[in-house]
Parts: structure tokens; C-alpha cells; sequence
């Protein structure tokens, strides 16, 4: 019976029925975890990036009502923009950002004030730069960086300071690649923005 | 001081030659190279001081070692070639590296470019633009803001030890300027360029004396023509149509061939008789696609400079263009007897 | 029996260790030895994967059909390293975010496929199960090595302890994957030196055997 053509059909059809039937029934047990942990990063990212202190401890539904209270989402001009007005009225906006990098894409969110003048402050969502080098922009002095720096009104509108020229942000020695990259891409969807958002800017 | 670098000056050129001499295999093209290379080794000391010589003996001495230790083990010797190897790999260091990442780069090279592959004559790459892409991906800190102006006028380099890095602020080499769209005035003059006064690697900024060592390794049939003449005209071809469509980042294919690499590269990297293709039609294509190919890195990619990578990649392909030429022409001389 | 037991953890650490000796598994040596915590991670995941594959195929060997026995191997390994890479999405975020996609590729592992192939069709399920089980940990000890080294010189710190001082200036090609090549070519070489030079002394011919390479 074992040789049979029909044998091995049927046999690989119960396997495959059997191990994806198990496999299913475990990943819809765990989906809700596992978007659960991405949208933990996403609105993580987006209140640091806001600079809303996010309390120690919070567990993740916790977390959903916090960010509830404090952002709306606003579609303007068919862009989604994350909007946070804080108690005396001052808007604010974190602005979803992504774009190349060396190694791979790199998303993020950066927030600006109403004006679109100065930059609140930026968080990343994803990037696959190399460990230790460019991967280095995860890390809090880097993105600390951005908070509170006015925008230059011409040309690119965040500029690293280098030698005999200035700038409002350090670049990471030895990434100069990633560094670069991070950059024209926050410039590029900042100047979106302003068009999207902020027609009479 | 002074006392003591004339006194390396004559270990570099009388004794220690003379004790290589003893226990190096000889080989005179490789001879012929070492000399082409001269002048560009004093102009370099001129430039950026008698620190250039003591990087040259440093990393000959762990070259050599190197090699002498691999070669002892299948009962071979050193050969002129590693001299070469060692010359060249310096040249294209700038003059402030420190002195270990000098020698752990040329003991990479010797060890993972050439004697894994069996020594001499075996290396699929150029051992040293593999050395000096090993350094530039490892200590890219060392590499991108080491860059000093050289020294001018008289006696230049000659009374100076090293150039001084002004507060650790490097002063970009005309590649990295170009990549960084700085303004046309603040890049040197194309006859800085000729004459190398700019910044950039000990050996490659000076154009003239490398096209001058470029026509003696021709003269003396050490280089091939062919190969040089086709990488420059891959870089100044590919740099002229980016240039006519607008979106190159060099004043003018002109100045993209004196700037950076590309000369030194030509001359001294791509000609290696060792890891260049051996046949003709095999020699054009590979340096047409040596140009191409870095000038495309140059112009895409977020490195300022491709030559040295344009050289390796196109070494693993050298084999399989041979065996492409061979083919070609079997073919066609089988078609010929058939018809 | 215990002797049996004793052979396998021999063969699989060390004489006939499927990363040095089989050439096997080199993908993701070259991929996720640049830190050991991942490296860690990665040789359970792939020590587990193996053992339950193993363990899987040897207690159906004798209704598998002869034929479609390599479909359904692979369908079992498929099976398991979904299983990881859910895990590690639902309860490991951090840890699933710095292996990427080299999780789903466990299932390239030549490794896990050649224990099933070579050892688990004939062999009874607990042995099976072990001997799966202490390939990945041969897997494990070779990467584990390379992760020291490249964590070493590439960030100066080991499991992110910081184990040499400022003076030290990060290689950073160790960071990046190139260098597991020449950090497991190094470790192959003197584990075949050291394993020749045995054979000579032992007065054996040197067979060094033919050597299948994959991922």
C-alpha cells in the first residue's frame, strides 16, 4: 500500500491538513500579541517623538488610553497627521516619516509645532542600519538632538554642523552614510508636510 | 631628530634593500614599478613630511614579515612583489593613520589577499587596495577625517615631520567635496589637481608624476596600455554623458579623472599582471568596466570614492573574462575551418 | 546506550561538527554572529527546530512513504520555525526585531534537514530527538566563538558588558558580515590543522573526506 501513487497523495494532504491546521489555530492564538507589540512601537514612537512623558510601568492597553487622550488623528489633504493640543491650546504635530537608508528602509515620526518652524522632536519605528555604526540613530543622544531646533527657512531645512559651516545636529562619526540618509529623508517629508499640510507656509 | 630620519631615509634606501635583496626572490617588473614609484614617493614626502617614510618602513616590515612567514611554511620565498604590494598599499593611505591600523591592513592583505590564495601569482585580488579597503571599512573614522593640506613651498615636507590636523577638523579631499555639493570655488583648480596641491592619499594626489611613472612602466612594457588607456576612458566616457545630462557631481569629466583615484588606480592597481586579464580583448573590456563601474559608484553610491571597489570587483571577474576571449575566438576558428 | 549518547555529543561538538566540519548552516553564521545575545538566540532556536524536526520524523519514519519523504521533512521543519518566529514576534519583540528575517531562514538550514535526512529516519525518537538537539549545539558553540570574537573587536563589549577600555578602536567590519567569513574561515583552518596533525600522529592516512557545503 505504501507505494502506491494514491498513498502518498492522500498522506502528504493529511500532513499538510494536519501541521498548517496547528499552525493556524497558534498564530491566530498569538496575532493579537504580535500587533499588539507593533503598535506598542508605533505609539511609543510617536509620544516620544511629541515629548509626552510616557509613565513607568504602563501596560500596553493602558498605554492605548493614554495615547487616546492626548492625539487625534487628522487627514489632511488625503496625509494622516497626528495631532496633540495640549492644555493651553498649542497644537502640535507628529508627522509619519520613511525612506532609504544604507542597509534598508527607515521609518519613523517626527513632530513640529503649528507653525512648522521648529522640530519637537523625532523617534524612529524601524531601521536595519548596521549594529554599532549607523544603527547608532536609535540612540537617545542622537535623536535628543532634534528636540527644540528651529528649521532654516531656505535650502535644506536641518543641516548637520561640520567643519567651518553650522548646523543644528551632530552627525554620527564613521556613518556618515546613515547620518546623511537620515537627514535628507527628514527634510524631504518635512517639505511634504509644509505643502500638505500647511499650504500658506 | 633630523639626525634620526636621514638616518631611516638611508635604512630605507641602502640597507634595508640591500638585506631584502639577500632573501627576496627577484623579479623585474616588480623592480620597475618600485622605480616608477619613486618620484611620487618624494613628492609625497615633500608634501606631507618625513612621517610618510616611517609609514613606509613600518608597513614594508610587517609585509615582508608577513610573507616571509607564510612563504617558510611551503619552503617558498618572499618576492619583489610584496615590496610592490607594500609601496602601493601605502601610497594610498593618508598621512595621519596611525601606525598599527597601517600594519594590521597590509598583514590582512598579505594574509587574506594573497596567501590564502597560495601567494604569488595565485591572488585573485590586488592585495593592496584589498588592504586598503579592509582599513577604510574598518576604521572608517581613521580614513574620512584624517585628510590634511600638504605642505608648499620651499622646503616643504622636507623639515617637517607630519602636516598638523587643525582640532581634528579634516579638510575634505576634492572627491568629498564634489560628493558633498560644496561650491564650485571652495574645490581646488585643476592645476592644483595636476600639480598636487591638495589634500588626498600620500601617492595620489600629484596627477603628473603618475602619468609620468604611467608612460615609464609603458615605455619599459611593465604596464599595459591598454588597460590604462581604456579605465580612463570608462571614467571620462560614463563622466561625460552624467556630465551632459546634468546630474554629475564634478565641475567636468576632466577634473573627475584628476581627482581621487583614478589615475593612481589606473596606472599602478588595475595593471597588476597578476589579477588583469591576459588577453587583449579581455584587457579593454575589463578597464572600460573598471571606469564605468567607478564612476557609477562615485556618482550613486554614498562612498565619495569607487576606484578602489570598481579594481575588486572587476578582479573577480577577470577569470571568467579570459575564458569568455578563449571561447570567442575557438569558436569563431572552428566556424572558420567549418566554412 | 550511554556510550551511544557519549558518540553523538562527541561527533556533533567537535569531530564532525556540522558548521567547521560539514560546512553547513554558513548563511546565518555569516548573519547573526555579530552580537552573542543573538547568536544565543539564534542557536536555541536552531538547536530546538532541529531536535523537534528530528524528533518528529523519527516517530512517523515507519509510515512515511519512501517517496515523498523529503516534502514531508520539510513540511515539518516549516512547521517548527513558524512556530519560532511567532514566539519570538509575540513574547521576544525586541529580540525578533534584531534577527530580521534570519529567523524564517532557520528553515534554509541545511543543518536540520541533514540530521532529519542522515540520522532521524533510522533511529528511534528519543535519540533522534538528541541527536538534533546537540547538532544545533555544535551549530551554537561554532557561532558562539565567532559572535566572541566579532562582538569583541567590533563593539569591545561581550553580551553588551564592556570588557575592553576606551583605548580600544571598534573594528567595524567585525560588525558587519564580511568578517564572519574570515573570523569562520580562521576557526576551520586550525580546527583542521589540529585535526590533521592528530591523523599523522595517529599514523592514518589523511582523508579529510568529501565536504558537502550549503546553507
Amino acid at each position: 500500500m505504501k507505494d502506491k501513487a494514491w498513498f502518498n497523495l492522500v498522506f502528504m494532504l493529511i500532513c499538510t491538513a494536519l501541521f498548517t491546521g496547528i499552525l493556524s489555530g497558534f498564530y491566530v492564538y498569538s496575532r493579537p500579541q504580535i500587533s499588539a507589540n507593533a503598535r506598542l512601537n508605533e505609539i511609543t514612537a510617536q509620544l516620544n517623538a511629541l515629548n509626552i512623558v510616557i509613565p513607568a510601568g504602563m501596560s500596553s492597553t493602558d498605554l492605548e488610553l493614554y495615547y487616546e487622550q492626548h492625539i487625534v488623528v487628522k487627514n489632511m489633504n488625503g496625509f494622516d497627521v497626528y495631532q496633540y493640543e495640549t492644555n493651553d491650546g498649542s497644537i502640535y504635530y507628529a508627522i509619519p516619516f520613511e525612506g532609504a537608508g544604507l542597509w534598508g528602509d527607515i521609518t519613523g515620526i517626527i513632530a513640529l509645532d503649528q507653525e512648522l518652524k521648529t522640530v519637537v522632536g523625532m523617534d524612529f519605528v524601524s531601521q536595519n542600519e548596521t549594529p554599532g555604526l549607523g544603527g547608532r540613530i536609535q540612540e537617545d543622544w542622537f535623536k535628543e538632538q532634534f528636540r527644540g531646533i528651529t528649521l532654516y527657512s531656505d535650502g535644506d531645512l536641518i543641516r548637520y554642523a561640520a567643519a567651518g559651516s553650522e548646523g543644528q545636529v551632530d552627525a554620527i562619526t564613521g556613518a556618515t552614510a546613515t547620518s546623511s540618509a537620515v537627514i535628507d529623508i527628514l527634510n524631504e517629508s518635512i517639505k511634504q508636510a509644509k505643502t500638505r499640510i500647511g499650504g500658506d507656509n | 631628530m633630523a639626525a634620526q630620519i636621514q638616518k631611516k631615509m638611508r635604512m630605507e634606501n641602502g640597507t634595508l634593500l640591500s638585506i631584502l635583496k639577500a632573501f627576496l626572490r627577484k623579479q623585474p617588473m616588480m623592480r620597475r614599478v618600485l622605480v616608477s614609484l619613486m618620484p611620487i614617493l618624494i613628492f609625497s614626502v615633500y608634501s606631507f613630511g618625513w612621517r610618510v617614510l616611517s609609514l613606509l618602513a613600518l608597513v614594508t616590515a610587517a609585509g615582508v614579515t608577513t610573507e616571509y612567514f607564510f612563504e617558510k611554511s611551503r619552503k617558498g620565498k618572499p618576492t619583489d612583489s610584496i615590496l610592490v604590494t607594500c609601496f602601493l598599499y601605502t601610497l594610498i593611505l593618508p598621512v595621519t593613520i596611525p601606525y598599527w591600523i597601517a600594519a594590521a591592513g597590509v598583514i590582512f592583505a598579505v594574509v587574506f589577499g594573497k596567501q590564502v590564495f597560495g601567494g604569488f601569482a595565485r591572488n585573485v585580488f590586488n592585495p593592496a587596495i584589498l588592504g586598503r579597503v579592509f582599513v577604510f571599512i574598518t576604521f572608517p573614522a581613521a580614513m574620512t577625517n584624517s585628510w590634511t593640506q600638504p605642505f608648499t613651498g620651499f622646503p616643504g615636507g622636507f623639515v617637517r615631520w607630519v602636516p598638523e590636523l587643525t582640532d581634528g577638523i579634516s579638510s575634505a579631499t576634492p572627491l568629498a567635496a564634489a560628493a558633498q555639493g560644496n561650491s564650485l570655488n571652495s574645490l581646488p583648480t585643476h592645476l592644483q589637481l595636476l600639480l598636487g596641491n591638495t589634500s588626498g592619499s600620500m601617492g595620489e594626489i600629484s596627477a603628473v608624476l603618475i602619468l609620468l611613472a604611467g608612460i615609464y612602466l609603458i615605455v619599459k612594457k611593465t604596464a599595459s596600455w591598454k588597460i590604462i588607456s581604456s579605465v580612463l576612458a570608462g571614467v571620462l566616457g560614463m563622466e561625460a554623458i552624467f556630465y551632459f545630462s546634468g546630474i554629475s557631481r564634478f565641475p567636468d569629466p576632466l577634473y573627475a579623472i584628476l581627482s581621487g583615484g583614478v589615475l593612481f588606480g589606473a596606472v599602478f592597481m588595475a595593471t597588476d599582471p597578476i589579477t588583469a586579464p591576459s588577453t587583449d580583448p579581455g584587457k579593454w573590456l575589463f578597464g572600460f568596466l573598471v571606469g564605468i563601474v567607478a564612476v557609477f559608484i562615485r556618482e550613486f553610491s554614498l562612498f565619495p570614492e569607487g576606484m578602489m571597489f570598481a579594481i575588486l570587483i572587476m578582479n573577480s571577474f577577470v577569470p571568467l573574462l579570459d575564458i569568455a576571449v578563449k571561447s570567442v575566438k575557438a569558436n569563431a576558428a572552428k566556424r572558420r575551418v567549418a566554412a | 546506550m550511554a556510550s551511544q549518547y557519549r558518540e553523538i555529543a562527541k561527533k556533533t561538538l567537535w569531530s564532525d561538527n556540522p558548521v567547521i566540519k560539514q560546512i553547513l548552516g554558513i548563511c546565518s553564521a555569516l548573519a547573526v554572529t555579530n552580537l552573542v545575545s543573538n547568536t544565543l538566540v539564534m542557536g536555541i532556536g536552531v538547536a530546538l527546530v532541529t531536535a523537534f524536526s528530528s524528533l518528529t520524523v523519527s516517530a512517523l519514519r515507519n509510515i512515511i512513504p519512501i517517496r515523498v519523504r523529503m516534502m514531508v521533512q520539510t513540511l515539518i521543519i516549516a512547521f517548527y520555525v513558524i512556530i519560532v518566529d511567532i514566539i519570538l514576534r509575540a513574547y521576544y519583540p525586541d529580540m525578533s526585531r534584531a534577527l530580521g528575517p534570519y529567523v524564517g531562514l532557520i528553515i534554509t538550514n541545511c543543518i536540520i534537514m541533514g540530521r532529519c535526512e542522515a540520522f532521524a529516519q533510522a533511529n528511534k525518537p528519543l535519540l533522534s530527538f538528541y541527536d538534533g538537539f546537540m547538532s544545533g549545539m555544535g551549530y551554537t558553540l561554532i557561532l558562539t566563538i565567532i559572535a566572541v570574537v566579532r562582538e569583541l573587536m567590533g563593539f569591545g563589549t561581550i553580551l553588551g558588558f564592556r570588557i575592553l577600555g576606551d583605548w580600544w578602536t571598534p573594528w567595524t567590519i567585525m560588525v558587519m558580515a564580511p568578517s564572519a567569513f574570515f573570523v569562520l574561515a580562521s576557526i576551520i583552518w586550525v580546527a583542521n590543522s589540529l585535526t590533521v596533525s592528530k591523523e599523522k600522529a595517529a599514523g592514518q592516512s589523511i582523508s579529510r573526506g568529501v565536504q558537502t557545503s550549503g546553507n
